[in-house]
C-alpha cells in the first residue's frame, strides 16, 4: 500500500506539542510495517529529521512558506499522485486526492470549542477547511471516544466514517534511561505536564497546593512544560511558592528525565478543562503513576478507571484527591501496554475498511 | 453516574451549579429542568430577562429570540443558547448570531440537520443533543462542563 503522510507540521528539529510527537510515532510505526511503502510530505527542514528515518525518494518536499500559505496549498494544491492513502495529520487534507483514500486523524476540536485560545488570523482561516475536511474525509480516526463525540456534534454526518484509535505512550520514552532530577531527588512530588494557558488549569494545582503541604508537609509540586505562547495562567501564589520552593518549574525536560519524573512521581496530576486525549494520563499509568484529572471526558477515557476525577470547580475535592494520592501507593506498571504498533495497526485496519465498503 | 461518559467524566451534580434560565412566555421547558437540577441541590432560577452581570454561574438562553440578550451580557457568564433546532432567519438573522457567537460558550441544538448547519455558517461551539426529549442529566453536563471551559473572555490564553 502507497501511504502518504502529510507531515509539514513536523520541524526540523522533530520535536513539538502532541501532533507532531503523533506524526513522528505514527511515521515509524507503519514504516516498520511490511504491507506500507510509507511516503511523508515535508517542509524542507522536515526533510533533514525524516532523512534521518526514510530513503530520500519516500521524501516529498513542500516549498518554504508561512504555515496559513502552507496550510492553504496543501489544502487546494497538487499533492504528488500514485498514492493508494493520504492522511492528514493535523487538521487538513486536500481537496482533491487523485484517487487515493483520505484519512484524516482528528485530535480534537479545540478550535470549534474554543476559539478564543487562537489567534484572530488561525480561528478565521482554519475553522472552515478544518470542517470541509471532516466532512470529505473517507476515514476520519478519533484519538478518543470523547473527541468523537465532539466531532459528531458538528459533523453528525461522518458517523459511518469516524473510527476511534486511542494513541500509546511515547516509544522514546519507554525506551529511555530514567536520568534523576536533582531539584527533585529525595522529595515527595507531584508531577504536572503542560503550558501555563488557561485551558491546562495549571492554576488549580497551584492555588490549591498549600492545602495539599499542610496535609503533605514537605510535598513538591513539579511542573514541566514549555515556555510560555500567550498569557500565563499560573495562579496566585506561583511566584511565592516557586521562592519557598514548593513548587518547581522544570520547563522542557529530556525523555530521560521526564521518565525517571513518571517512575518517582507520588502522583501525575492532569487539571485540564479541556483535551482531545491526555497523553500524560497514558504515560502515567504506563509507568506506575497514580493519576488525578479533571472530569474532562478524554482524561478521563485516557485513565481508564485507574485514576482518580475531580470536578475542576471543586478546590477542596481536588486537594483532597492530591492529598490521597501521594499518601498512597504507587500503581502496578501493566505487563503488556498499548504501542504505536498498535495505533498504526488499527489506523490501517479503519482504512482497509473503508476500502472494503467501496 | 447519570450522564454520558463521553460529555463528562463524573457526575455533573457532584459540585452545586448556579443556573439562571431566561425564557420566553414559554416557560415549562425551563421550569422542568430547573425542577429537576433543584432535587441535586443546583442553585436555579427561572427569569424572563438577564441583569448585565447577572450572580449565576451559568446564563441559559431559551430560544435565538431571547438568545439576543448575548449582546447584553457580554460573556459576563457562561452563556449557553438552546436552540433546538431553530436558526436564525435570513441574512440579517445569521449576521447577528455571527456576531453573537463571540460571547456564547455552547450552542444546544436538536437533530442532525440542524448541528451541520450551525457548525457550517456560525463560528460557535456546537452541542448537539441526543435523539428524543430533552434529557435534564445530559443538559446538566453540558451546563457543567461549559462552566469548566469558562467564559469566553476568560478563555483567551
Amino acid at each position: 500500500m502507497r501511504y502518504l503522510l502529510l507531515a509539514t507540521h513536523v520541524p526540523r528539529s522533530g520535536s513539538g506539542g502532541g501532533i507532531v510527537r503523533y506524526t513522528v510515532e505514527l511515521t515509524d510505526a507503519l514504516h516498520r510495517r511490511g504491507d506500507v511503502e510509507l511516503h511523508v510530505l515535508v517542509t524542507p527542514g522536515g526533510a533533514e529529521f525524516f532523512g534521518t528515518r526514510l530513503p530520500p525518494a519516500r521524501l516529498h518536499r513542500v516549498s518554504r512558506a508561512p504555515t496559513a500559505v502552507r496550510s492553504l496549498l496543501e489544502r487546494e494544491g497538487v499533492l504528488p499522485g500514485g498514492f493508494d492513502v493520504v492522511h492528514g495529520a493535523k487538521h487538513l487534507i486536500p481537496r482533491r486526492s487523485r484517487g487515493a483514500r483520505t484519512v484524516l486523524t482528528v485530535h480534537d476540536t479545540l478550535l470549534l470549542d474554543r476559539p478564543a485560545d487562537f489567534g484572530r488570523a488561525k480561528r478565521s482561516l482554519l475553522r472552515t477547511p478544518y470542517l470541509a475536511s471532516m466532512r470529505e474525509a473517507d476515514v476520519l480516526v478519533c484519538v478518543s471516544r470523547a473527541t468523537r463525540a465532539r466531532l459528531l456534534d458538528y459533523v453528525p454526518s461522518a458517523r459511518p466514517r469516524v473510527r476511534v484509535v486511542p494513541l500509546a505512550a511515547s516509544t522514546a520514552l519507554a525506551a529511555a534511561r530514567p536520568a534523576p532530577v536533582t531539584a527533585l531527588a529525595g522529595h515527595r512530588f507531584a508531577l504536572l505536564i503542560g503550558d501555563a494557558s488557561a485551558r491546562k488549569n495549571l492554576q488549580l494545582a497551584v492555588d490549591t497546593w498549600p492545602q495539599v503541604r499542610a496535609a503533605v508537609p514537605g510535598a513538591v509540586l513539579a511542573v514541566v512544560g514549555p515556555p510560555d505562547w500567550g498569557q500565563a495562567h499560573r495562579g496566585s501564589r506561583w511566584a511565592e511558592q516557586v521562592a519557598d520552593g514548593s513548587v518547581r518549574p522544570l520547563g522542557h525536560v529530556g525523555d530521560g528525565a521526564l521518565r525517571w519524573c513518571y517512575g518517582h512521581a507520588s502522583a501525575v496530576l492532569c487539571p485540564s478543562v479541556l483535551e482531545g486525549f491526555g497523553l500524560p494520563t497514558v504515560e502515567a499509568i504506563r509507568f506506575g503513576a497514580p493519576v488525578v484529572t479533571s472530569e474532562d471526558p478524554a482524561l478521563c477515557e485516557a485513565a481508564a478507571g485507574h485514576g482518580i476525577a475531580v470536578p475542576v470547580r471543586d478546590r477542596a475535592g481536588w486537594a483532597r484527591a492530591v492529598v490521597a494520592a501521594l499518601s498512597g501507593e504507587r500503581g502496578r506498571v501493566p505487563a503488556a501496554p498499548r504501542s504505536w504498533d498498535d495505533v498504526a495497526g488499527e489506523t490501517l485496519d479503519a482504512v482497509g475498511r473503508a476500502y472494503r465498503a467501496g | 453516574m447519570p450522564a454520558d461518559p463521553e460529555r463528562i467524566g463524573v457526575s455533573p451534580y457532584l459540585v452545586p451549579l448556579s443556573v439562571l434560565h431566561v425564557t420566553g412566555p414559554e416557560r415549562a421547558a425551563a421550569e422542568h429542568l430547573a425542577g429537576v437540577h433543584r432535587v441535586h441541590g443546583w442553585d436555579v432560577a427561572v427569569a424572563r430577562s438577564a441583569p448585565r452581570a447577572p450572580e449565576h454561574a451559568v446564563v441559559v438562553l431559551h430560544g435565538l429570540g431571547i438568545a439576543r440578550l448575548r449582546a447584553r451580557l457580554r460573556g459576563s457568564a457562561t452563556t449557553v443558547v438552546l436552540a433546538g433546532a431553530d436558526r436564525p432567519a435570513g441574512p440579517v438573522g445569521l449576521l447577528v448570531e455571527r456576531v453573537l457567537a463571540q460571547w456564547t460558550n455552547a450552542v444546544v441544538v436538536s437533530g442532525d440537520a440542524a448541528a451541520e448547519w450551525w457548525a457550517h455558517r456560525v463560528p460557535v461551539p456546537v452541542t448537539r443533543l441526543r435523539p428524543g426529549a430533552p434529557d435534564p442529566d445530559e443538559i446538566a453536563a453540558i451546563l457543567v462542563r461549559a462552566a469548566a471551559w469558562g467564559r469566553p473572555a476568560a478563555q483567551r490564553t
